[in-house]
């Protein structure tokens, strides 16, 4: 065996290798996806947030404080059989309190948190130790001159009963002053941010003490604190939890946040006083897909190779047998029998076989660790490396697949007739008509790719589908091109190119060429949709970071005055060509989309789009009002009004009003709408001269004119004629029609009619109390471009958009886009001066940012500073980049880099089949030329034929996988999860890579070809005339 | 010794398919080889006679007729009988010496790879050393395969035939593409296999010296006996229903659809031509 082995060692080589990397293939699929599994939960529990990863459990109660459970109490609610899961907990005690007398005083809270002194910074005094002391902030201390060894005199004031009278009270004692060091600790708890800005003090740190010892009650006598509220924070420990280990505890936090007292005490008072809270859950859910995604695409990504190594094994294994023909007649003609003959086959083609397996077992092994040590680690941590039972599985399936493979391989040759295994030419096939197995090959491949190109199947299954196409191809073209190549060939010789016509004639009956075309087509489909994968993979995580981030940069801006951040956005960029102010409101009812206030020129320059054709969208109708503000400034307005009195509407349910006011609705600087009474209309009528005064000392924007009835009256109707306006004695140009707008409803109206300088009003205010005609700076129904989730049913429809004091925006639809940049699903893109016209007050949930277009380190940090010096902190800078890593660091993502590795590996592969087959074949080969030599044939003629017999049908066949690659690239990548979870506003683009794909099948279509050439060379150099003595 | 072996053909036929016409081999070869005997199947390409050595040596099964090897009518034997009997009663030595041996085994190791089914099978072969002294291969017995010149690989190659001890040896142009020398030494090898074994031997040959060495030479002509020679003499052969090959100088003269008359004469006969064919008919 060993003598046998030795004989032909480059081929025993060659089947050891692809052994090992067929047992390499099935063994790395459970160990990486393991690995994947792994890397992708201790990843994600160490990048967690510690109070998304950790369990906060909290209970107050608001009736009776007996009721609320303490620390020890909540710490016990957790099961034992998690319990080691978390690190110590972290128990907290605190009441909200007020400085005396309370009402219109600054509050704050009062924390005694379990080593909380560790995790600040004194900048004066000292951590408090005794009831009462306290430390506060920095801020706290500037905004309200406060210093170590003051005293503040605080009641507990609840936000919701709100005694004054029976408050608890106490004195505190400043001992320290801190600064918040940020860390895990604080399970994201911010202690301050409050005094900065003067809205009420920060928290602060006490000692335990305060919430145990005695207070003073107001009636006299002594209590404790109504409404303490206890909390504990159990941070997780993510080394002690591994992949196995998180659905089990995703599951036991979710029943623990849903019943938290037991399921037994669901619905009880005590149970309502506890909650608990903790993303345990939803991270062990996303774990889970991730987890079910990489089980699938690893081992379909592993199987396409595998499915190339195992052709490509095979072929060797049926060439080895073949080329053993002559040792199986002798063993034959000595009466061995076919069994003889298979034992001599088997006992020399299995050894490596079964040599391959162990080494595979360990490449796999080898190159996970690698894997684990570079793509899968996250800082220092790298994931623990495991055997899987899969693992071993997989190794005993390599070993029983490929020992089944050395035996197929074996037969046909052990089985046929001694006579013809005596003949010096082996049979061959020829005809373009395929055998059984080809046949039911080729059937069962191409039905598969059209299942899943057009069928049910779905899911990562799809990436399969090209190869399973290329394979079918493949094998019928390996029958077609025999012949093309034998026409080619015959049409040559008969033009007179004797050396090319005999190269594709050779060709054309070489046995090689059956075996060569379906595994280059094989690879370099391979090659080219892995390519195709890898980069349409990339290009849509970048490409929904960029969505999801907006810019590349995004500045998150301290403030909540719009005018004051585009104020300070135009100090920085004056022409705002590189940074852009972008507000987003935050619909305060369900259904409605979130407002996205934009500049629309600068945001389409800035904001980032990738995949949309920003030019094309419909910017021109995101508009301002035409019309300019109309401001006044002034204490007094005088007028002259004329009115013929108002009559009741409609039956008298209620009574009807005795006077109206002359209304005005003005936006104040700050923001604020107001509606102002200007004088009386009695029930008769008017026609006076008149002046009131006006709180519009520092300017007023008119936003409406018309009339305020009191409260809960009849409905009226009537008109009323003003001119003469003047405001700090300067006369005010109503503008005319043009500049103001009627109002009409289904149950009120209001109208103006403009003569010289007066304008007439008819009205009829209907159930509300108010009706104005509206000037025109104020847009009634705001333009905007609504994402696919956002839009009314048809176009130019109004819908009720997001105004930031949470009252509805009335918006019309003026075109589609196909995500709002930075903005979540459902998203009104508006021009930013129509939200600042509505009379912007900074209340509600808005949140101000800056779209920067550079993500340049160093223009960042001076933009950051210019804002600053504007008066405008930044509170975070985000980056698409950032998003994009971490959706690189994803189940689906990490999946599909293993494509990388088989797209190398099967040109590796087709390579190596290359080279097994002209090694196995060289013999015949090398006598054909020997016969060109003696015909007369120079060695470099010899040399072109030998070329030329390679060279076409490894162009052929790899232009053929390419193509196939190509086109079935973008169904198939569809099927395969890019994400974990799919983007909620970018659309995934699967245009083909064109370039890449183009490149990638190039370079294949290079290798491939030189390593053919170099393999031809070898053969034609061995063709020495003594080759025609051969027999064998 | 072995236990030679006699050969019995009766209306022997091989047709076999070439480019989709049947094709006759052989058209009814009647030959008996006594055991222990020498000789030597001679005729021109095509003639069928290395036909007739595969047939002999069980490698087909002829399309009539009946081959009878010792007490086997090899027809007759299943698959495994006929393993058993290439195993320990025949060898055939296959024109090319390279395609008798395995190529990676020494010399010494064929004989044995050789030996090993006829020793499972129970048959007395003979020993490696023996047989290597037998054949004159005992000097490179060890050395590479590649090593040894062409003459050395045909000792070889008998040296692997004969390792079973067979009864009949079968040898297909055991001397062609050797210099006269190596070919002395073939023939020498061949008789003294004969001569020591008993081993019936049938080789076939091109070469007119080696046929002349051997005591009887059969020549197969277009798929049949066409004559025989025994110790420089040929003779006619009367087949077993009766026909008699012409010879050839003799077949020039009489063409096809010649008429003869055949008479008595002393202890012979004579062909008497009556009327001459036009050589339309062959």
């Amino acid at each position: 065996m060993r003598a046998a082995l030795r004989y032909r060692r480059a081929q025993a080589l060659a089947v050891a290798v692809l052994a090992a990397l067929v047992t390499m293939c099935l063994v790395l699929a459970p160990l990486y996806t393991r690995a994947l599994e792994q890397a992708m939960v201790g990843m994600t529990l160490r990048e967690a947030a510690a109070e998304r990863a950790g369990v906060r459990l909290a209970s107050t109660s608001a009736t009776d404080r007996s009721l609320a459970v303490d620390p020890a109490g909540l710490t016990a609610l957790l099961p034992a059989s998690i319990r080691d899961d978390f690190g110590p907990p972290i128990a907290a005690t605190a009441v909200d309190v007020r400085k005396m007398p309370l009402l219109g005083q600054p509050g704050g809270q009062l924390l005694a948190r379990a080593g909380q002194c560790d995790h600040v910074r004194f900048t004066a005094g000292a951590c408090p130790t005794e009831a009462f002391d306290v430390a506060i902030s920095t801020d706290q201390a500037t905004a309200y001159g406060l210093a170590v060894g003051q005293s503040i005199e605080v009641g507990e004031f609840d936000e919701l009963v709100s005694l004054p009278e029976s408050a608890p009270r106490t004195t505190l004692r400043v001992v320290g002053v801190y600064d918040q060091v940020d860390g895990p600790y604080w399970f994201g708890d911010r202690l301050t941010g409050q005094a900065a800005k003067n809205l009420g003090y920060d928290t602060m740190l006490t000692a335990p003490a305060s919430f145990t010892a005695s207070l003073a009650l107001p009636g006299g006598g002594s209590g404790g604190w109504f409404q303490p509220r206890y909390a504990v924070d159990l941070p997780l420990l993510p080394e002690r939890v591994s992949s196995d280990d998180l659905d089990g505890l995703g599951s036991t936090v979710a029943r623990l946040t849903e019943f938290p007292m037991g399921v037994e005490n669901a619905g009880s008072h005590v149970a309502a006083t506890v909650t608990v809270r903790s993303g345990l859950p939803a991270i062990a859910d996303e774990m889970a897909v991730g987890r079910s995604q990489a089980a699938i695409t690893v081992p379909l990504l592993m199987a396409q190779l595998g499915l190339l190594l195992v052709a490509v094994l095979w072929l060797i294994l049926v060439a080895a047998s073949d080329q053993r023909r002559a040792e199986v007649a002798v063993a034959r003609l000595r009466g061995r029998g076919s069994r003889g003959a298979r034992r001599l086959l088997v006992a020399e083609t299995l050894p490596p076989v079964v040599l391959g397996v162990p080494v595979g077992a360990v490449l796999a092994v080898g190159a996970v660790s690698a894997t684990r040590h570079t793509v899968l680690a996250f800082g220092d941590w790298v994931p623990p490396f495991e055997l899987p039972v899969w693992a071993y599985a997989a190794a005993l399936a390599a070993l029983a697949g490929m020992v089944g493979l050395v035996l197929l391989s074996v037969q046909r040759v052990c089985r046929e007739p001694v006579a013809s295994l005596i003949r010096s030419v082996p049979p061959r096939p020829t005809g373009i008509r395929l055998g059984v197995l080809e046949g039911m090959l080729v059937a069962s491949a191409a039905a598969a790719f059209l299942a899943l190109a057009t069928g049910p199947v779905r899911g990562p299954v799809g990436l399969v589908a090209p190869t399973l196409l290329a394979l079918a191809v493949g094998v019928i073209a390996s029958r077609v091109l025999p012949s093309l190549l034998a026409f080619g060939g015959r049409r040559l010789l008969r033009s007179g190119r004797p050396a090319s016509g005999a190269a594709l004639l050779s060709a054309s009956r070489r046995g090689t060429t059956r075996w060569l075309v379906p595994v280059v087509t094989v690879a370099l489909c391979i090659t080219v949709v892995t390519t195709d994968a890898l980069a349409v993979g990339a290009r849509n995580r970048d490409g929904r970071a960029a969505a999801e981030v907006g810019a590349a940069s995004v500045f998150e801006l301290d403030s909540v005055d719009l005018a004051e951040v585009v104020t300070a956005v135009r100090a920085v960029d004056p022409g705002g060509a590189h940074l852009t102010p972008v507000v987003a409101v935050t619909p305060s009812e369900a259904g409605r989309p979130t407002t996205l206030g934009v500049v629309p020129g600068e945001f389409r320059r800035i904001a980032l789009w990738p995949g949309v054709d920003v030019d094309a969208l419909p910017w021109d109708r995101l508009t301002a009002s035409p019309v300019p503000p109309l401001v006044v400034q002034g204490t007094a307005v005088s007028y002259h009004v004329q009115a013929t009195g108002f009559r009741p509407v409609g039956s008298l349910r209620q009574a009807a009003p005795t006077a109206l006011a002359i209304g005005l609705r003005v936006v104040r600087g700050d923001g604020r709408v107001e509606s102002m009474s200007l004088g009386l209309i009695p029930e008769g009528g008017v026609d006076a001269d008149q002046t009131v005064p006006l709180d519009c000392a520092d300017g007023c924007r008119i936003a409406g004119l018309g009339i305020i009835a009191p409260p809960s009256t009849a409905p009226v109707a009537g008109t009323l004629t003003l001119s003469k306006l003047a405001v700090g004695g300067a006369a005010v140009d109503l503008g005319g029609s043009g500049a103001w707008r009627d109002v009409s409803t289904s149950d009120s109206a209001a109208s103006a009619v403009f003569r010289g300088d007066g304008v007439t009003i008819s009205y009829s205010n209907g159930p509300s109390s108010t009706i104005f005609v509206n000037h025109g700076s104020v847009p009634g129904v705001v333009p905007a471009l609504t994402t696919a989730a956002a839009r009314p049913s048809a176009q130019g429809a109004t819908f009720a958009g997001s105004f930031v004091d949470g009252s509805p925006l009335l918006m019309r639809s003026e075109g589609g886009v196909a995500f709002a940049p930075g903005g979540p699903t459902s998203t009104a893109l508006v021009h930013l001066d129509n939200l600042l016209a509505q009379g912007w007050t900074g209340r509600g949930s808005a949140s101000l940012t800056a779209y920067l277009d550079s993500a340049d380190p160093a223009t960042v940090a001076r933009v950051q500073q210019d804002l600053a010096a504007h008066g405008i902190a930044v509170l975070g800078v985000r980056h698409p980049e950032q998003l994009a890593q971490t959706y690189a660091r994803s189940a689906a993502a990490w999946s599909l880099q293993l494509a990388l590795a088989v797209g190398v590996l099967s040109l590796l592969v087709a390579g190596v089949g290359i080279i097994v087959l002209a090694s196995t074949s060289w013999r015949a080969r090398s006598r054909d030329y020997a016969g060109l030599r003696m015909a007369g044939a120079t060695a470099r003629g010899v040399g072109l034929v030998a070329h030329l017999e390679t060279a076409p049908v490894v162009v052929a066949s790899a232009v053929l996988g390419a193509v196939i690659g190509l086109w079935a690239a973008p169904p198939a990548i569809g099927m395969v999860p890019l994400f974990t979870t799919p983007p909620p506003t970018f659309p995934i683009d699967l245009t083909t890579a064109w370039g890449l794909c183009l490149l990638s099948g190039l370079a294949g279509l290079v290798v491939l070809t030189v390593v053919g050439a170099v393999m031809s060379r070898r053969v034609a150099a061995r063709s020495e005339l003594a080759r025609l003595r051969e027999t064998t | 010794m072995t236990q030679p072996r006699a050969i019995r053909t009766l209306g022997l036929v091989h047709i076999y398919r070439s480019e989709g016409h049947d094709v006759a081999a052989l058209s009814g070869v009647d030959l008996s080889v006594d055991a222990g005997e020498v000789i030597g199947l001679l005729g021109p390409s095509g003639s069928g006679k290395s036909t007739l050595l595969a047939l002999l040596g069980g490698l087909f099964r002829p399309s009539a007729g009946k081959i009878f090897v010792g007490d086997h009518e090899l027809s007759a034997l299943t698959p495994a009988q006929l393993d058993a009997f290439q195993a320990r009663e025949t060898s055939l030595m296959l024109q090319g010496a390279g395609r008798n041996l395995v190529p990676y085994l020494t010399v010494r190791e064929n004989v044995e790879f050789a030996a090993a089914e006829a020793r499972r099978l129970g048959a007395e072969v003979i020993g490696v050393d023996r047989g290597l002294e037998l054949v004159g291969a005992t000097d490179f017995a060890d050395v590479p395969l590649r090593q040894l010149s062409q003459g050395q690989l045909q000792m070889a190659a008998l040296a692997v035939a004969m390792a079973p001890a067979p009864g009949v040896l079968l040898a297909d142009e055991p001397t062609s593409a050797l210099d006269r020398v190596a070919r002395e030494r073939i023939v020498e090898a061949l008789l003294r296999v004969n001569r020591e074994q008993g081993t019936t031997v049938v080789v076939v040959t091109h070469d007119p010296e080696v046929a002349a060495r051997l005591p009887r030479t059969v020549t197969i002509r277009d798929g049949r006996i066409g004559g025989e020679g025994r110790s420089g003499q040929e003779y006619a052969v009367v087949t077993a229903d009766g026909f008699v090959p012409l010879p050839a100088h003799i077949r020039e003269e009489l063409p096809p659809g010649t008429l003869l008359r055949i008479e008595p004469s002393g202890e012979g006969y004579l062909l008497v031509p009556e009327v001459k064919g036009e050589g339309g008919q062959e």
